[in-house]
């Protein structure tokens, strides 16, 4: 931290001294902070961005997504060493969004009020505070989720392959289950990287807690979707990897062992761009099986420390990033990273074919999807509960265990793991008048 | 200590002023990189703070949940019980490779010193990546070779659990092996040649030489290295974090590879910002590694009186 903050004013010093030497004007620098595939992102603005504004310099840092997120929450809590912009995570928003640590940008001079309308409102809702007077984030991507399958292998076996036909088959788990058993060769080929998946999918929206807090693992059609993941890993009809992170998961994509995949969008890009991009042209989209809601799967917000020395030229930055349609769009271009800004949608991108998925209009899916999703109660204790859900439903599954028990395991779980931020959500809700004994 | 008393501790700070001034920089180091955090440390351990709001005193409440959270108890078996079965090979292991290197029973003993103290200086990252493949499930190399003589491959990351434990063992152990050899190679060295020449005469073979001689005279550097490896035990973090799939820091089916580490990380401040309670956490683990090694120190000391007494009745 140090060394940084000397780097810091080391770059500050020379930078000064060398741009007035050189042009004798103010220049100034700002950091921008996340994590890869964003520098990409960037560099196809930053460009267009120094056009309007010669006099700011961006210097984009990536680091692991893990690592950035460290460094978010120590240099916050140290109250130095933060950068002027950072990327904050669709799970992480919400351990800041009521506190201090990051500009209000619906105060003065942001008044970012103007812009709510433009943006996705359960995206827009998870950066403002309970009591609705900060928001500290503007959003950036939403992740509009689907299925990704293999249609070769989903017709090699005698199945429907098309959207179409594909989502009539798994409207129900019956469905799926057939399709699992169909595509499932011992030792060789399984539908997923996990069965617990078919469960967790029900949860994409980390939509846990109501607003009384009370933790709803019970949602309708969820109870089916688990006992379909216990037959699932009884008959072997999954790859049993811990996760679809696994490098074995991404293996097994690229070479037709494991045969679907859902997530947000932005999985696309991650296909196309370096799990599976030998595989273009076999792979589909689809809407979520079994009737699950239209649902969104991570995504990313760009905030302001309060710390920073340079709020006006973080925001001008953050603002042109994600508040215009060109900026949103060719950033989409770039990294996939489906825009949470409305405006952006109207424009022909959104209906061209991707010939990584064969030809089909995916884009036109997504934002489909992105219209439909419903605002949900977002909690401090959301990412906390959706690490602890999928670990226990994963172990359940490995163990064997009924669906009632595994639910029950999971519910003590998740209350032992949440119960601080669970008081100190109570005390956010009661300032705000919206807890009621 | 009676002049410090009549000069005074200021006028007895000036006098020796050049000598403090030559120790001055490691102690402002360390009161600033190590005991202010110590302290600070313990202090937010009695509170609730989340990083950014102001703190709250709440008493011991942070070591009460801590005690009583089974995850927290179950982390720590978990730690003991990889530390321990790692340490056989690691100690043990490490101690027969110095044996081997000094007594010249091998050639080319800086080219096996080299190739045992790589995995220490390689980052655990990238060998956890290694390890991984080696543990795949479907396409890893061990399974490969268990499935090629006609068996079931082993669900290393499933089933109750039992085996993620095996893969986060095997990569410890290989990891620190060599620092170890290192360590217990340095000490024979200093080990008088007289004395092996000795028992050699006197017709000792390998075996006697080895736990007769080298072991007891070794003992001071075991137990060093018995102190350093239950702090590192209690550290462990990256190999089972890495190998657990490095999406959450729980460890797995059933929390299996769960360190106490990983806990007190998935407290504050990589899995959340709970830093009074990650604090408590820090302590707690702290007055675990002294009582066992101070348990380690009594256990060594005994040893040391008796073979000593044993030594002078020769």
């Amino acid at each position: 931290m140090k060394n940084q903050g000397f780097l810091r004013a080391f770059l500050v010093v020379t930078t000064l001294a060398v741009t007035t030497l050189s042009f004798g004007a103010d220049k100034e620098t700002i950091q921008v902070a996340g994590w890869p595939a964003a520098d990409k992102a960037f560099a196809a603005i930053i460009p267009d961005f120094n056009k309007l504004y010669p006099d700011i310099t961006v210097n984009v840092t990536m680091m692991q997504p893990q690592d950035h997120k460290h460094m978010v929450a120590t240099s916050i809590a140290a109250g130095s060493g933060a950068p002027d912009v950072v990327m904050i995570e669709h799970g992480d928003i919400g351990h800041y969004k009521d506190g201090g640590g990051f500009e209000n940008l619906l105060a003065a001079p942001y008044n970012a009020g103007s812009l709510k309308k433009d943006f996705v409102q359960y995206k827009w809702d998870l950066a403002t505070s309970v009591d609705g007077k900060q928001t500290i984030g503007l959003v950036w991507d939403i992740g509009p989720a689907c299925i990704f399958y293999r249609q070769d292998i989903f017709k090699s076996v005698g199945l429907p392959s098309d959207q179409a036909g594909v989502e009539k088959l798994m409207s129900t788990w019956d469905g799926v289950l057939k399709v699992a058993k169909a595509v499932y060769i011992p030792n060789k080929r399984w539908l997923l990287p996990n069965a617990f998946y078919l469960y967790t999918w029900n949860y994409m929206n980390l939509d846990f807690y109501n607003e009384k807090l009370e933790l709803t693992l019970d949602k309708p059609g969820t109870k089916e979707a688990l006992e379909a993941a216990v037959t699932m890993r009884k008959n072997g009809w999954d790859a049993k990897l811990p996760s679809m992170w696994e490098n074995e998961s991404y293996a097994g994509l690229a070479n037709g062992s494991i045969v679907m995949v859902a997530a947000g969008g932005w999985y696309g890009g991650f296909l196309k761009s370096w799990i599976a991009p030998k595989t273009s042209g076999l792979w589909r989209v689809a809407r979520l099986p079994a009737k699950i809601a239209s649902s969104n799967w991570g995504g990313s917000f760009l905030s302001i420390p309060s710390q920073s020395k340079h709020k006006d030229a973080a925001w001008k930055f953050i603002q042109f990033a994600l508040a215009t349609k060109e900026s949103q769009n060719k950033m989409f271009e770039a990294v996939d990273y489906f825009p949470g800004y409305i405006p952006a949608w109207d424009d022909k991108m959104y209906s061209e074919a991707d010939p990584y998925l064969g030809g089909q209009k995916a884009r036109a899916l997504w934002v489909e999807t992105s219209k439909n999703i419903k605002p949900t109660f977002s909690t401090l204790m959301d990412s906390d509960t959706s690490d602890t859900l999928n670990s226990s439903v994963n172990t359940g599954i490995n163990q064997g265990l009924p669906a009632a028990q595994i639910l029950a395991n999971a519910k003590k779980a998740i209350l032992d793991a949440t119960v601080e931020d669970r008081e100190k959500m109570i005390e956010i809700m009661k300032a705000a008048g919206k807890w009621k004994d | 200590m009676s002049r410090v008393k009549t000069l005074g501790f200021w006028s007895t700070f000036y006098r020796h002023r050049v000598a403090y001034a030559y120790i001055a920089p490691f102690y402002i180091l360390f009161a600033v990189f190590g005991l202010f955090p110590i302290v600070a440390g313990l202090a937010i351990s009695f509170f609730r703070w989340d990083g950014v709001d102001p703190m709250r005193f709440i008493g011991l409440q942070n070591y009460f949940r801590l005690l009583t959270d089974g995850l927290f108890w179950k982390s720590l078996g978990n730690t003991a019980l990889i530390g321990l079965i790692s340490h056989v090979f690691i100690l043990g292991g490490g101690l027969v490779l110095a044996y081997v290197l000094n007594s010249k029973l091998v050639k080319f003993q800086n080219g096996f010193k080299t190739v045992y103290f790589l995995p220490m200086v390689t980052s655990a990252v990238a060998s956890a990546i290694v390890f991984k493949a080696l543990f795949g499930i479907n396409n890893g190399l061990i399974n490969f070779v268990i499935k090629s003589m006609g068996f079931e491959g082993v669900d290393w990351w499933g089933g109750n659990g039992d085996f993620v434990k095996v893969a986060v063992i095997a990569m410890f152990s290989w990891q620190w092996i060599g620092w170890n050899m290192v360590i217990y190679l340095a000490g024979m060295q200093a080990i008088s040649h007289d004395i092996y020449e000795a028992a050699e005469i006197d017709g000792a073979n390998h075996t006697q030489v080895f736990f007769r001689i080298t072991v007891p005279l070794l003992k001071p550097i075991i137990l060093f290295t018995v102190i350093q490896s239950t702090i590192g035990t209690l550290g462990l973090f990256t190999e089972p974090y890495v190998l657990t799939g490095g999406n959450n820091l729980l460890g797995g089916t059933d929390n299996q590879a769960m360190t106490v580490m990983m806990y007190l990380l998935n407290k504050a401040p990589y899995g959340n910002n709970l830093y009074g309670f990650a604090s408590a956490v820090a302590y707690v683990v702290c007055a675990i590694i002294i009582v066992v090694s101070l348990v380690n120190m009594k256990l060594f000391d005994r040893d040391e009186t008796a073979s000593t007494a044993a030594r002078r009745k020769k």
